[in-house]
């Protein structure tokens, strides 16, 4: 059995990550009888701006119940904080190449050191080279004079048929009238992470006050694969959260491709960028 | 069930698919979903939004969210009936919508539905749940915490689950630990908390036991250098949850007092 856990340094928030690679039960759920507890093999790709930078077919073999880390300590790479990381654990359990749900952990520490903020999320099938239409539904940004949102793409995309590896994607930032505020369109790298720092993008759209506003960004593209985290920051105090974001299957679970089909109608606003 | 009544249910089925996708209805709408609420040191905030008319551009609608607060003894606060406009969103400001009389602890809860019963236009969506996310922070803006929403009300019982969670967590860096437990459920819950060092020695620290009132919230709270945890992994586990999905909230405190939180 396999998956892939798919995550990014994010140095470009000012963070050190560490991530905790688990072989063990899911969600908390107890063992059931005759699971597979066998040992965890894990496979490790770093790629910065679409190129391998770094490859071990062997990083870690984790016992059931145990965890190995991806830090800076254990990927000397990663200790170049200059360049922006994405990472592929290849993570196989077992016989076969069915997939096989594991959760794993991230945490990234502030720069100045004492904070950090974690996160746990599922590994993803190893994809199979289909490319899918993506959505995603933000609805927790805020800014204002202190506090900022980054929202972090890290795309394995596929190469397009023209060759151009990467992935197109268009993302507007709504406030809460509904109103379309600010528009663009992205060509994300295919095996890299973007960077949305949501209040550099809006300076001259949006009047920042003390208290931070909430704002909503969606994003549409198009990807084999894609994981996105949202990273809440307090420059002034070094206040630090994250969280992802929830595939629309939690929280509908009707006709999917047609969900697809017309939530890429959304109206573009008159002269956004492109 | 009888051949004919059998029969006559089968030839009744395509009439009653024709007339469903005529006939007007509104959004077909799940359970209202649950997230903790802290008051008095703490901030909290709500994301409500109208997700189906962003995936449904076309037809987009207003919708309405119904909204209640509940006190730590179940006790409801409030409640309220937003609406939300097409492509819209609210940030839930607890002391402006409900008035600034309010529990240090609770629970949240809030629907998504229609603005108007005779819509077609999201049919295709099938059965929607409310998703937002919570904001907690302190009234100083030092500590942050983001959290997904959390479970639904009357979802399965979890009283008797044995659960672990997913965190890993560095004793070496926290001051402390705190766990908000609310019970989405119109009975009162029993749940024992406890945490776990990491690795091979599996002894329970810290066990606290208590009950949590139909609709309410209990909130537990650990110094680690009391309970000897000053430096490795360890993880909260508990025996008996309200929900199965009804994982408590946790919040993380540093050295310096501030916090991050998660759902665990």
């Amino acid at each position: 059995m396999q998956g892939q856990f798919i995550f990014s340094t994010c140095a470009a928030a000012g963070l050190r990550m560490r991530a905790l690679l688990r072989n063990g039960a899911r969600g908390g759920e107890p063992v059931m009888a005759g699971a597979d507890t066998s040992e965890m093999k894990v496979s490790l790709k770093v790629f910065h701006a679409g190129v391998l930078e770094y490859e071990s077919a062997s990083f870690a073999s984790i016992p059931y119940g145990d965890h190995a880390e991806v830090s800076d300590d254990t990927c000397p790479i990663l200790t170049d904080r200059r360049k922006e990381y994405l990472l592929i654990a290849h993570c196989r359990r077992g016989e076969g190449d069915q997939y096989f749900a594991q959760e794993h952990q991230l945490t990234y520490e502030t720069s100045a050191g004492g904070r950090s903020t974690s996160l746990i999320y599922d590994q993803l099938p190893v994809a199979s080279g289909k490319t899918n239409a993506i959505l995603l539904l933000s609805p927790k940004a805020w800014v204002s004079h202190d506090v900022d949102t980054f929202i972090c793409v890290a795309n394995i995309g596929n190469p397009r048929s023209d060759g151009v590896a990467g992935s197109s994607w268009q993302i507007e930032f709504l406030e809460q009238s509904g109103v379309i505020i600010h528009a663009l369109s992205l060509d994300l790298a295919q095996n890299g992470s973007h960077f949305i720092d949501v209040k550099r993008e809006l300076q001259g759209r949006f009047e920042l006050s003390r208290q931070p506003k909430m704002l909503t960004v969606v994003a549409r593209g198009a990807t084999v694969g894609a994981v996105i985290l949202t990273f809440l920051v307090n420059r002034k105090t070094q206040a630090v959260a994250l969280e992802h974001s929830l595939s629309p299957h939690y929280y509908m679970n009707g006709d999917f491709s047609r969900v697809r089909r017309e939530a890429f109608l959304f109206p573009r606003p008159e002269g956004a960028a492109s | 069930m009888s051949s004919l009544v059998i029969r006559t249910k089968d030839v009744l089925r395509p009439l009653k698919r024709r007339l469903e996708q005529v006939l007007p209805r509104p959004l077909r709408v799940a359970a209202p979903v649950v997230q903790a609420f802290l008051g008095g040191e703490y901030l909290t905030r709500y994301t409500l939004v109208n997700f189906p008319s962003l995936y449904s551009p076309t037809t987009a609608h207003p919708c309405i969210y119904d909204i209640a607060l509940y006190a730590a003894d179940g006790s409801r606060v409030a409640r309220r009936e937003l609406r939300i406009a097409p492509y819209g969103s609210l940030e839930v400001r607890p002391e402006e919508v409900f008035g600034a009389d309010l529990p240090d602890l609770g629970m949240f809860t809030a629907r998504i539905r229609s603005a108007s019963a005779l819509t077609f236009a999201y049919k295709h969506l099938g059965t929607v749940t409310s998703h937002f996310y919570a904001l907690y922070s302190d009234r100083r803006d030092r500590s942050l915490a983001l959290v997904h929403p959390q479970t639904l009300i009357n979802a399965a019982s979890g009283a008797h689950m044995a659960w672990e969670s997913g965190y890993l967590l560095d004793s070496g860096k926290l001051r402390k630990l705190v766990a908000i437990q609310v019970n989405p459920t119109s009975t009162v819950s029993t749940s024992s908390l406890h945490l776990v060092r990491a690795g091979a020695n599996a002894e329970r620290i810290g066990i606290r036991a208590g009950t949590i009132p139909a609709m309410g919230a209990r909130k537990v709270s650990w110094d680690l250098a009391d309970i000897g945890l000053t430096g490795g992994l360890f993880f909260i586990a508990a025996n008996g949850l309200p929900t199965t999905n009804a994982k408590p909230v946790l919040l993380t405190h540093f050295e310096d007092g501030s916090f991050t939180g998660m759902h665990a």
